[in-house]
């Protein structure tokens, strides 16, 4: 025995080798055999050599002839604990095994996942070893039943079973007795009641139907307040299979999954909710969904909104940890919208992320705040005007122009932003300030004032100009109405006050009121070049329009 | 033959002899287990058996040559080779009985050869033990004799030891289930789902070699308390069998076996003088044995078990109590259950017979594919 010992350990090596690879990429099944071929190679030519392979199964270890042959402390990869643990003592390897049973046993063989990991659960070692029926593979197990539980419990089952044992076996003495050796050996051979393919229709259903099906079954329980003190064991088992609708990419089953909690009735359901809401905001699980929903439109358009809607107030934070990375538009603005309902348990980072996230995140973000109230929204909005890039700072100028007196304290540095986007974006944000136009005029007043406006491009200067008239307010007109009654006549400044008539015009038409018309047709008919009292002529044609279009 | 037969055969025999013999025996042993496993899932031209057969016609060749034949013959003390008792470890002995049981099952207690048999007697042998072969009258071969239990002496005894088994496999059943459910309402912590698939593993093994001693366990019946447990073990020996005359895998008649015992035990969340009510039962009542298939698909789901096996035990133990069950498992236990139920005594009727309760049968919504082919599995329970 002792000469063969070389070799069998090198088979079990190959063996362990083969189990880990394929424990690390469980998922790739269509590897496996791969993985596997090294392994059967020396197991099989030891085999050839003798028929039959007996080593018995320790917890940790694979005994051969009184040595080992294999051995793995780590319970994670050990390819014995598992099987040990519940009650395969030996193994028996016969010449003839192939590839395809070497498979079958690695099934069983592989460790169980660490806990928290994604998997359906599996049944005990001996039964999938059963169950397997691998041909030249076979085992022994601890022997018994074990369904006592102590020496007492013992006794009393033995008396229990032994009572039991009485009456069967005088139901099989009245009557299988009486069984002719032929009756019995003609009923082995009677052929099966159901051809192959009737037969076919009672295999086991897809596990996706079963997981279904359970999972109403499941919410059936717990709806009808039939939990009890199993309500923690079934929020695990709904949980599972949660996850191994995920993990099998099932989105008709994930679908169908979500849609009833948020309305189950019943006495043990917010509890339920509250454990499921926290299973659903799990940044591995959310990270999971998010990637499956950026492959998959049906995730995308019939999981994702459902898992989102059950979030609880807290998982803000987990998911803007989610967004990083988010390149997908939808999504993201799926996801930030999400975020903006738990606003309240995450404010402090959202606010930080607007400041200094990558600009895609960071405008979602900002885009995502319209769910707010104004007030609020234009608070929040606020940390994006500092971000590095124009356009959050474009977007949320947009948003701060929503609350007037946010905006009136925080828009008006950016009148002199470096970016004209940025300036543009923030005269249009206080012309809408129409609550406080005293406040906005007086901030665009400085704006245009200042000695910087005067060489800016001429549609920024429009633009300012517009942005005046639309407030109507008092200083705002008095400004434009100055602006086009014209500098003092001085040869040096005509032309530049030509130019500030032209725009004074256009905040005039912008104000669009009685006054502006009858100072636009009062400059129309005042000795005025040419160009401005065309320009005023036609403003006026224009003023005088949208008047009687707002009279009665 | 007894043990000390053996002995003293061993004893007579010269120290080398016997070591060399042991070591045929075991080669023969060994290639026969190899065959006959092999013979289930291959045919006999299948390059898989020829090994175990070069093996098995090599040690019979030594032995012949040594001894002047080969014997191998099942007793019920193990098994003999040339007389000499077969000594194998402890690890091996359920590949014994496994071999063992399945010689029995068709009728053989050995086999005999005095000249090497040729690779066609044992390719004939592999036939034997293909499934739906057709062995009766069992044909005999030219040169490795089949011996047959012609005088039912060894068989007997065999059967005997097969009954032993049977019934212990039975009465765990039971206790498991009575206990499971008395653990149940006790608030205790429950018996693992393992042992009970130990039970019903050896249920499906049992079934094979026996199917119709093994379907007259479920005339064992019981009332009061006790019911419950009896009444699942029928039903598992019911859909056992069932399953096994539709020609279902054996993974499946254990996946029928294992729901069975565990259809009712939502009955454990039901009052004791509910269930042994034999008055007419109030609207509350009624209410109360309607929800015991949600408890009972709760006490499978409480082992948070999501893989195909568990989800189709805990839909299986639920549905088989609904009208029209969607799953396979609900629709072949629903049948079971409601016969098992019929033929036995309860506190509001006594028990029908089996050609009563199949009639009752046709009165309910079963399905009825499944209720056709029904009555040909229990007619031997008539």
């Amino acid at each position: 025995m002792l000469e063969k010992l070389p070799d069998v350990r090198d088979a079990f090596g190959a063996l362990a080798r083969a189990i880990k690879r394929i424990g690390i990429y469980r998922h790739a099944r269509e590897q496996h055999r791969a993985y596997l071929e090294p392994a059967l190679q020396p197991l099989a030519s030891l085999l050839m050599r003798e028929p039959t392979l007996t080593v018995q199964v320790g917890p940790s270890s694979l005994v051969f002839d009184g040595e080992a042959v294999y051995s793995e402390v780590a319970r994670e990869s050990s390819l014995c604990f598992r099987m040990h643990r519940d009650g395969v003592r030996t193994l028996t390897f016969t010449r003839g095994i192939s590839l395809e049973e070497l498979l079958s046993f690695v099934q069983v063989a592989l460790p169980d996942q660490e806990s928290g990991a994604i998997g359906p659960g599996r049944e005990d070692a001996v039964t999938e070893l059963w169950k397997a029926d691998l041909p030249n593979i076979s085992y022994t197990a601890v022997s018994g039943y074990r369904m006592e539980q102590d020496e007492n419990d013992r006794e009393r089952a033995e008396s229990a079973i032994a009572d039991v044992a009485d009456r069967a076996r005088s139901s099989l003495l009245r009557f299988a007795d009486t069984l002719a050796p032929s009756e019995e050996a003609a009923a082995r051979l009677e052929p099966p009641l159901l051809n192959e393919a009737d037969r076919r229709q009672f295999d086991g259903e897809a596990w996706s139907v079963l997981a279904q099906r359970a999972v109403a079954t499941l919410l059936d329980i717990v709806a009808s307040n039939y939990a009890g003190r199993d309500l923690a064991s079934l929020e695990e088992a709904y949980g599972r299979l949660l996850d191994e609708m995920i993990e099998r990419a099932d989105a008709d089953a994930l679908a169908k999954a979500l849609l009833r909690p948020p309305l189950l009735p019943g006495a043990q359901a917010d509890a339920f909710r509250a454990v499921l809401g926290a299973r659903l905001s799990d940044l591995s699980r959310l990270q999971r969904i998010l990637e499956l929903s950026r492959r998959r439109s049906d995730i995308f358009q019939r999981v994702l909104p459902a898992w989102l809607a059950q979030l609880p107030a807290g998982a803000g934070e987990a998911l803007l940890d989610a967004l990083e990375g988010e390149d997908v538009p939808a999504q993201r603005a799926l996801v930030a919208e999400a975020v903006v309902r738990r606003l309240e348990g995450c404010r402090a980072v959202y606010e930080q992320k607007l400041h200094a996230a990558p600009p895609d995140l960071a405008r979602a973000l900002v885009a995502a705040l319209h769910a707010l109230p104004a007030a609020q929204r234009a608070l929040v909005a606020a940390r994006a005007l500092q971000h590095r890039s124009p356009q959050v700072r474009v977007d949320a100028v947009a948003a701060v122009g929503s609350d007037p007196a946010v905006a009136i304290a925080q828009l008006g540095r950016l009148l002199a932003d470096p970016e004209v986007s940025v300036r543009l974006a923030a005269a249009d944000a206080l012309a809408g300030c129409a609550a406080l136009a005293d406040e906005a005029s007086r901030l665009l007043l400085a704006a245009v004032g200042r000695p910087e406006f005067a060489v800016e491009e001429r549609a920024e200067q429009a633009a300012f100009h517009r942005a005046l008239g639309r407030l109507h307010s008092t200083a705002g007109f008095a400004f434009l109405r100055d602006r086009l009654a014209g500098p003092k006549r001085r040869l040096m400044r005509k032309r530049r006050g030509e130019q500030e008539q032209l725009l004074a015009v256009h905040g005039l038409t912008a104000d669009a009121s009685e006054r502006s018309l009858a100072v636009l047709e009062e400059a129309a008919a005042a000795p005025n070049t040419a160009q401005v009292v065309a320009a005023c002529k036609a403003a006026a044609q224009r003023v005088r329009q949208q008047l009687s279009r707002r009279r009665p | 033959m007894t043990d000390e037969l053996g002995e003293s055969f061993d004893r007579s025999a010269g120290g080398s002899t016997r070591d060399r013999r042991q070591q045929l025996a075991r080669q023969v042993f060994f290639a026969l287990h190899s065959v006959v496993r092999n013979a289930r899932v291959h045919g006999d031209e299948n390059a898989v058996f020829a090994t175990p057969l070069g093996q098995l016609q090599v040690a019979i060749a030594e032995l012949v040559s040594t001894d002047g034949s080969f014997d191998l013959e099942l007793a019920q003390d193990g098994i003999y080779v040339n007389r000499q008792g077969l000594r194998l470890e402890a690890v091996a002995q359920p590949l014994a009985a496994w071999l063992q049981a399945e010689l029995i099952a068709r009728g053989l207690r050995g086999f005999s050869a005095v000249t090497t048999p040729p690779e066609p007697d044992l390719r004939a042998l592999v036939r034997l033990f293909t499934p739906g072969a057709s062995r009766d009258p069992v044909p005999q071969l030219p040169v490795l004799k089949l011996l047959l239990d012609g005088d039912g002496r060894a068989a007997a005894g065999l059967l005997r030891s097969h009954d032993t088994l049977l019934v212990n496999a039975y009465s765990h059943a039971v206790f498991f289930v009575g206990r499971y459910i008395e653990l149940l309402r006790s608030g205790g912590q429950t018996i693992p789902v393992w042992a009970a698939s130990r039970v019903v593993q050896d249920l499906v093994d049992l079934q094979r070699p026996a199917p119709l001693r093994f379907l007259q366990l479920a005339r064992t019946k019981a009332g009061g308390e006790a019911y419950w447990g009896y009444h699942a073990a029928n039903v598992a020996v019911l859909a056992i069998s069932f399953g096994a005359r539709m020609g279902f895998e054996k993974r499946r008649r254990h996946d029928l076996g294992m729901a069975a015992l565990f259809h009712d035990v939502g009955m454990a969340a039901l009052p004791e003088s509910l269930l042994h009510k034999s008055e007419d039962l109030s609207d509350a009542e009624r209410a109360a044995i309607k929800a015991s298939p949600l408890f009972a698909a709760r006490a499978v789901l409480r082992e948070r078990e999501v893989h195909p096996a568990a989800l189709e035990r805990a839909l299986g133990v639920h549905e088989c109590h609904l009208e029209r069950p969607p799953g396979v498992i609900g629709r072949v236990l629903a049948i079971c259950e409601a016969y098992d139920a019929l033929t036995t005594t309860r506190p509001w009727r006594a028990a029908l017979s089996s050609l009563e309760a199949l009639q009752t049968m046709k009165w309910h919504q079963f399905d009825e594919k499944l209720l056709r082919l029904f009555p040909q599995v229990v007619e031997h329970l008539g």
